[in-house]
């Protein structure tokens, strides 16, 4: 994985986090901050309320330090929480449509304000060349049943192995591939005209 | 690359973390039939499709000093000693169906003993009232066998009723 350090070093470092070490809880949130916010926005793609639910599965992970064993992966411990987070806000947005995350949270003067390095840049802008095939990508998305949606963000954007996804799911090795396998069937079939025409290279900035 | 193992690299790379090497590998692999040329370019193309999808947006350059500040907000509120009616609260979900089940009949239990007791020493107070009267008025027990006459007699000896006993007597 790209941001995120040696499975054993983010073990060591939790065993630390759960004795109250705050510098240990700084690096583990530096390295994975930004897998989880990627693999958040891909199940709900609203920048923002991907901070607000990754900013929740940190504190998250920083309350049930406690209970982490290190016979489990870290990546694992994590992703689960994120993954439990994300259906919490799934759930409620089913039973409360027209609420937005925002909408749920009190206004916080005790926490700082959200900083953009570069607030010029908007993924707005960068998926501005081909508006009819992110629509047609976040049809064929949106109709995904949950845990397909949630598999394929795993594959993708966690980075994580067969073994992680499948712990993270919580189903077997074969289960996962299998859904992997008839998520990205169905991608395929939807999105064939898409892929056959080369129209998604028009999407790399 | 054996043609066998060619379904297993078309997986790989439909999997998660795909090997650019592997990638290279296969694409200039010339022993692909065909259906396994097309299966290459749709997965990759699929590929490509959803890492360039809606890219992740830039993350505040403030996340983990946020993360920090609501893990220090959390940390002090639960520090903070709570009224005992907020520790109460906490403790019930704790118990279980079966002490709350111990602690209910042990309350009815004490309760109505307690109102046992007190019927118990009201009936010793009307007995001793009775016998009094009976004393003052010669009175055999077993003419007073009706209740509501005990009962009219009150908790203790009335001078009314002594004369009203004895003008009945006599």
């Amino acid at each position: 994985m790209a941001t995120a350090a040696q499975p054993d070093e983010d073990a060591a470092l939790m065993l630390q986090v759960r004795q109250g070490d705050a510098d240990a809880f700084t690096t583990l949130v530096d390295r994975w901050k930004q897998p989880i916010v990627h693999f958040i926005y891909r199940i709900l793609p609203d920048a923002d309320e991907a901070e607000d639910i990754a900013q929740s599965v940190f504190v998250q992970l920083w309350k049930s330090a406690g209970r982490y064993e290190p016979q489990a992966r870290f990546s694992t411990f994590l992703f689960t929480i994120a993954r439990n987070l994300c259906l919490n806000e799934i759930r409620r947005r089913n039973r409360h449509p027209a609420e937005s995350l925002e909408a749920g949270l009190e206004p916080r003067d005790d926490l700082p304000a959200r900083q953009h390095s570069d607030p010029a840049q908007t993924p707005a802008d960068l998926i501005a060349q081909n508006q009819e095939l992110v629509i047609k990508v976040d049809e064929a998305l949106a109709d995904l049943p949950e845990k397909q949606r949630l598999a394929l963000a795993l594959c993708r954007e966690g980075e994580l192995s067969y073994e992680e996804i499948a712990d993270v799911l919580g189903i077997t090795v074969p289960a996962t591939k299998s859904l992997i396998h008839r998520t990205r069937e169905i991608l395929k079939a939807r999105l064939k005209p898409y892929l056959a025409s080369g129209a998604w290279t028009s999407q790399n900035p | 690359m054996p043609p066998e193992s060619h379904q297993d690299w078309l997986d790989d790379i439909a999997g998660p973390r795909p090997d650019p090497g592997q990638v290279r590998r296969l694409q200039q692999d010339e022993s692909l039939s065909p259906p396994e040329q097309r299966r290459l370019q749709e997965e990759l193309a699929l590929n490509h499709l959803l890492e360039s999808h809606r890219p992740a947006p830039p993350l505040s350059s403030n996340f983990t000093a946020r993360v920090l500040a609501e893990v220090r907000r959390d940390s002090k509120a639960h520090s903070r000693p709570s009224p005992w009616w907020q520790r109460l609260r906490r403790l019930a979900p704790g118990l279980s169906f079966a002490t709350l089940l111990i602690i209910t009949t042990i309350a009815v239990s004490v309760v109505r003993n307690r109102a046992t007791v007190r019927s118990q020493a009201e009936l010793a107070q009307t007995a001793l009232a009775v016998g009094q009267s009976t004393a003052v008025a010669g009175l055999d027990a077993a003419s007073l066998a009706d209740f509501d006459v005990i009962h009219r007699l009150g908790s203790g000896p009335n001078p009314e009723d002594d004369a009203l006993i004895l003008a009945l007597v006599q």
